[in-house]
């Protein structure tokens, strides 16, 4: 997926996909982008527990699972985002009172885990052939110290980068590339923010043709 | 008549105030609710501030205590936010352990503070459910002479405010919570004057670049009259 | 019109130029197919087909099945209250089965089902908003095959292309093992097939033999199932 022209223009990390190999859940995708690894898996439209059941329209329910360890409040935001997200990408007034689970297991951490994650949720979706509205993409965009831009930092496994002052996470719909998602962490001016998210719009397009070339892949060999 | 139409048909008891550009609480669209801000509010807390949103009451003490430094930081010390959503303000809430909202709001208490540099008594504090109240308060850093207080000093002041998407088009700033259970999306900015700090906009509908800089400027403007307001109140206190 | 067909759609993709019958200025639109205002969008991932004179559908890679009614399933029984048995067939809500949907029976004559017991049953109720109920008989109160799935035999779950292309007229994978080899099956459209051999050692290399055949050609087929009976041949 990398641009590859040699210019100084910041490109997007390579991404590799396995789509399908688990063989329990409805759908599952293993993504790899940068030194993120996230594993989805996507169960569903199936039964509803009670006191989730909502009448006209499915539940969503998104678990998020770190490495090591229990969840906790930074994993709940994370999965409150990706809920939110397919909330309004998946097509659920079509399945009342059942329920959309997702899965998304943490399999290597690094920049950028939330995007990887709601990319492989999207993928795994898709996998599943669950009925969404459109696609939807995040891409995180990385404000170092001197200013610059940078969309796949050069990381130290396990360290993070003192250099980065800022990183925000965008997710995109790929109807008119409009704004689904926005997180970020750190402080940036208003300038910042609009050349974070004309860099992070072009890359969308790039993370939008990785996934047409992946199902393209599945589907040729499957029907 | 107007309490069953509101009752049975939320969104439509609102859309016929928008098409009038009011909402049914006489505000217009780009209006915060009247704000009232007390500070020092709890005496055994080492700083505390008390937020009156229209019908939306936070209440937030920080206490300072003497900790062993985390072993990644180990020259910094370290803030625990703690977001508490009890059951008797609003029939939303259960009583029990943290909801996941609670879990939800408190990371992104201590995102916002973590951006604020190390160590400063900076507590932002927001309620979703009944929306947006920052605070930032005057905290007392406890040295290893308790006798020698010194004012903690606050690397910025950050306010965050609230923008609902109301039918995917329009835009309501400061909703209140029924109008966020309605709305298909939530914005929030936390700014400190110059610098985003803080941009959630979790899902909902998407957003043109547009609408995104209309939140972005109503924060912006927001912060200028939070700080006025803050500034008052702290010189009131003083006299 | 060749521009569509079989093309590979993701959802939100709009799709335009969909022909129209002459007679009736209308277009017929299948499973993955929606219409917003003027337009018709995909909304799942796979391959656009096409069949005169005008109806389209989207051909997906699923494992979950959604009911559909009129579609012949295999579900299994999970409990008896009153004069209702739950059946699972797969989709997200258990089916409802009337005991009087069997062949023969009335309110005197109950039939013989037990909880456990797998059946083969048609969708008589599938819509969203409804719990699902199937039934045992036709339209004529016959079973014409349907009912209750006994004596040994082996269910497996595969994915829901895989039954339908077993299903398809061109697909030759039964009518090639029924010529190697004598065996019974049942094909359930939720992705459940039943198989039962002559022995077990038959069975499994029939169940085999119906999962590996997903991805292949109609050639391919033929070469695996004789393999396929030469080595059950060696084995007994």
């Amino acid at each position: 997926m990398e641009s590859g022209d040699g210019s100084s223009k910041p490109s997007l990390a390579a991404m590799t996909c396995v789509l399908g190999d688990l063989s329990q859940p409805d759908g599952s995708a293993e993504l790899t982008h940068g030194g993120a690894v996230v594993r989805a898996a996507v169960y569903g439209p199936c039964e509803v527990k009670m006191s989730k059941e909502i009448l006209d329209k499915a539940t969503i329910e998104v678990v998020f699972k770190p490495k090591v360890g229990l969840p906790r409040c930074e994993d709940k935001s994370r999965e409150r985002l990706i809920h939110d997200v397919f909330e309004a990408a998946v097509m659920v007034s079509l399945h009342p009172r059942s329920s959309i689970m997702i899965v998304l297991q943490e399999m290597e951490n690094a920049e950028g885990l939330m995007a990887t994650g709601v990319n492989a949720a999207c993928l795994a979706l898709l996998d599943a052939g669950i009925s969404m509205k459109f696609l939807v993409a995040a891409v995180v965009c990385f404000v170092k110290s001197d200013g610059s831009l940078d969309l796949s930092p050069e990381t130290q496994r396990g360290q993070a980068d003192l250099d980065i002052v800022a990183s925000l996470t965008f997710v995109f719909s790929e109807k008119d590339l409009n704004i689904m998602c926005v997180s970020s962490t750190g402080k940036y001016s208003v300038e910042q923010y609009d050349s974070c998210l004309h860099l992070c719009r072009e890359a969308s397009k790039s993370v939008f043709k990785f996934f047409r070339e992946s199902l393209e892949r599945k589907l040729s060999k499957s029907i | 008549m107007a309490d069953e139409f509101r009752t049975a048909q939320p969104k439509e008891y609102y859309r016929k105030f928008l098409e009038k550009d009011v909402r049914p609480d006489n505000r217009e669209l780009g209006e915060f609710r009247p704000t009232v801000l007390n500070i020092g509010s709890i005496s055994t807390a080492e700083g505390s501030a008390l937020i009156k949103l229209g019908n939306t009451t936070v209440i937030c003490g920080v206490k300072g205590e003497l900790a062993e430094p985390k072993t990644e930081t180990p020259k910094e010390g370290y803030i625990v936010p703690n977001v508490e959503l009890s059951a008797l303000c609003s029939p939303q809430f259960r009583p029990g352990p943290p909801s996941e909202q609670a879990q939800v709001l408190s990371q992104f208490v201590a995102d916002v503070i973590k951006n604020l540099g190390n160590w400063c008594g900076c507590s932002a504090l927001k309620n979703t459910a009944l929306p947006t109240v920052t605070v930032d308060e005057e905290t007392k850093k406890v040295e290893t002479d308790f006798k020698q207080q010194n004012m903690l000093h606050l690397s910025c002041c950050p306010i965050s405010s609230t923008c609902a998407v109301f039918d995917d088009t329009v835009l309501l700033v400061d909703p209140t919570s029924e109008e966020q259970t309605l709305a298909t999306g939530i914005v929030t900015v936390v700014t400190d004057g110059k610098n985003i700090c803080c941009l959630d906009k979790p899902g909902g509908s998407p957003l043109t670049d547009s609408q995104m800089r209309t939140c972005i400027e109503r924060a912006f403007q927001r912060h200028r009259e939070a700080c006025k307001l803050m500034e008052d109140t702290l010189c009131s206190i003083d006299r | 019109m060749a521009a569509h067909m079989d093309r590979i759609v993701m959802p939100g993709d709009k799709i335009c130029d969909l022909k129209e019958s002459e007679a009736t200025r209308k277009t017929i639109l299948g499973p993955g197919l929606r219409t917003e205002g003027d337009c018709v969008y995909a909304c799942k991932p796979g391959v656009l087909k096409f069949r005169e004179p005008n109806v389209y559908w989207i051909d997906t890679h699923q494992k979950r099945y959604v009911p559909v009614k009129g579609e012949h399933v295999i579900g299994i029984v999970t409990q008896k209250a009153g004069d209702i048995f739950r059946v699972d067939i797969g989709g997200s809500v258990q089916a409802s089965l009337s005991f009087l949907s069997f062949e023969g029976s009335t309110k005197r004559n109950r039939p013989d089902v037990k909880v456990g017991d797998m059946l083969y049953c048609r969708l008589l109720v599938a819509n969203k908003d409804m719990e699902p109920e199937v039934v045992c008989i036709d339209g004529q109160g016959r079973s014409s095959g349907m009912g209750v799935v006994r004596n040994g035999g082996f269910l497996f779950k595969v994915s829901l292309n895989l039954v339908k292309k077993i299903l398809s007229s061109s697909c030759i994978l039964m009518k090639t093992l029924g010529q190697k080899l004598p065996f019974e099956v049942v094909v359930g459209l939720n992705g459940r097939v039943w198989v039962k051999g002559r022995s077990n050692k038959e069975t499994i290399a029939l169940a085999n033999a119906i999962c590996a055949s997903e991805h292949m050609t109609n050639e391919q087929i033929k070469v695996m199932c004789q393999r396929l009976a030469d080595a059950v041949a060696g084995f007994t």
